[in-house]
């Protein structure tokens, strides 16, 4: 099941709280970042309120040896105290102790961790204690917790977890990252294959939601690179793209990939059979309009079969003039008129019943005042421009 | 209503994010009765700790260890 962003951060103050998430479900109607906000302001209050004493701790853990130390944390303070006190330990030493600890300990005391306190520490640990730590943490499927350590880990350790966890935990955790930017860096360190089976594994599992999510978060190219990999798996599987996308509201989010991916890719998508439905290409038309995704909807349009830009063209017609002003601004802005007079023109030739063959190079069969692609558009721009008054675009 | 809001941020030690304000009295002040009783157990649990370590700390060393621990 798919947790709002809301409901992940319910969970992390509830832990913190020591009370049940259901006893604070009230907090979903509070936008989800205020909830994070007092979750860190509670736990600041909370670690300051015993920092002396939990500094005395730190400091005793000197005189005694790192195996004695490990057992009394083990015995005597238990895991949310020795959480609390992680981070005040010189790191070379907190490493050492947690050399001596079992894992289910560590698995315990890192649910327990603000990772942003002990940030050295977690760096210093070995990749092959994360790697331990991590299958615990899966096992036990407490993503959460996954998600709020994957910014503090170094490559090293990153790449160990990524080892220790299956594809599915591994989707279910990149959707609750703690540090969204940081996916960016566990995507580059994926090589292809791995991410093509994760792709694969979000359409049998229903987890588009959070592969998506992930896609939002990462650079350009990683976008593109991940939307490739997606337009080459089998059919099935991007029919379970769309099918979610549809009924999850998600096209805001697969529109920005679509751009990003390659022609190839971007044509193979565009020509799939569940795409080319009324309320499909409603759906994306109105995800568009309503995130001004034009320019994205203008690199997928003229790809479409003939049919399909027949009824986008006809839901086109129902658009405002501020609507068609946004059209235009962003096909001027990003240096997009010829895919929009490539769609206008092929729309008008389906609407006539021409055969799509006919129209694929639009340019040719330009207006008397122009023969090139770039006559054409440098006049139709031109004629937009003197009749609107919009700058010429630099 | 304000009063609930202040209790809330005298507990976490600064103003609570605006999302907070559209809460009930009840609810916040459930959230401060959580806060103040999560640090209270941290505090006893502290408490504990600091006592039950000394009889794992060796012979030895456990005289120097109770003067840092306690001053």
């Amino acid at each position: 099941m798919t947790l709002a962003q809301a409901d992940v951060e319910i969970l992390k103050l509830a832990r913190l709280l020591r009370t049940d998430p259901d006893e604070i479900a009230y907090l979903r109607d509070v936008d989800w970042q205020d909830i994070r906000d007092v979750r860190e302001q509670a736990s600041a209050t909370m670690f300051e309120g015993d920092r002396q004493q939990l500094q005395r701790v730190a400091s005793a853990t000197k005189l005694v040896p790192s195996k004695i130390t490990a057992t009394i944390g083990e015995r005597a303070f238990g895991p949310r105290l020795a959480a609390r006190g992680t981070g005040l330990i010189e790191p070379s030493r907190a490493v050492d102790i947690a050399g001596h600890l079992p894992t289910p300990f560590l698995a315990e005391v890192a649910a327990q961790l603000d990772p942003r306190r002990a940030s050295r520490v977690i760096a210093e640990i070995p990749a092959r204690q994360i790697a331990s730590i991590t299958k615990e943490l899966t096992q036990r499927g407490d993503h959460v917790t996954m998600g709020r350590f994957v910014g503090h880990l170094s490559e090293a350790a990153l790449k160990a977890a990524l080892q220790s966890v299956d594809d599915e935990s591994l989707l279910h955790t990149a959707y609750v990252v703690e540090s969204k930017g940081s996916l960016g860096a566990l995507v580059e360190i994926i090589p292809d294959q791995r991410l093509h089976d994760i792709l694969r594994t979000a359409s049998e599992c229903d987890l588009w939601r959070e592969a998506l999510d992930v896609l939002r978060h990462v650079s350009d190219e990683q976008r593109g690179r991940l939307g490739d990999i997606a337009a080459a798996q089998d059919d099935d599987v991007l029919a379970g793209l769309v099918k979610a996308a549809q009924r999850d509201n998600l096209w805001a989010d697969v529109l920005p990939v679509t751009r990003a991916m390659s022609e190839d890719s971007r044509a193979r998508f565009a020509k799939l059979k569940p795409i080319q439905s009324r309320p499909v290409l409603s759906s994306i038309v109105d995800a568009a309009s309503q995130r001004g995704l034009w320019p994205e909807l203008l690199t997928l349009l003229p790809l479409l079969p003939a049919a399909s830009r027949r009824r986008v063209a006809a839901l086109g017609t129902g658009f405002g003039r501020s609507i068609l002003a946004q059209i235009i601004r962003a096909a001027h802005e990003e240096d997009m008129w010829a895919p929009l007079l490539r769609f206008a023109w092929s729309s008008r030739c389906a609407r006539s019943a021409t055969p799509p063959s006919s129209c694929a190079r639009p340019t040719t069969r330009c207006s008397t005042r122009c023969s090139t692609r770039s006559g054409r558009t440098a006049c139709m721009t031109s004629s937009w421009r003197s009749s609107t008054g919009f700058p010429r675009r630099r | 209503m304000d009063d609930a809001v202040d209790i809330l941020e005298g507990e976490l030690g600064g103003a609570v994010p605006d999302g907070f304000t559209q809460l009930t009295d009840e609810q916040l002040l459930g959230l401060a009765d959580l806060l103040q009783d999560a640090k209270a157990l941290g505090q006893e649990e502290l408490q504990e700790g600091l006592e039950e370590s000394l009889n794992h700390v060796p012979r030895l060393a456990r005289g120097s260890v109770r003067k840092i621990l306690f001053g």
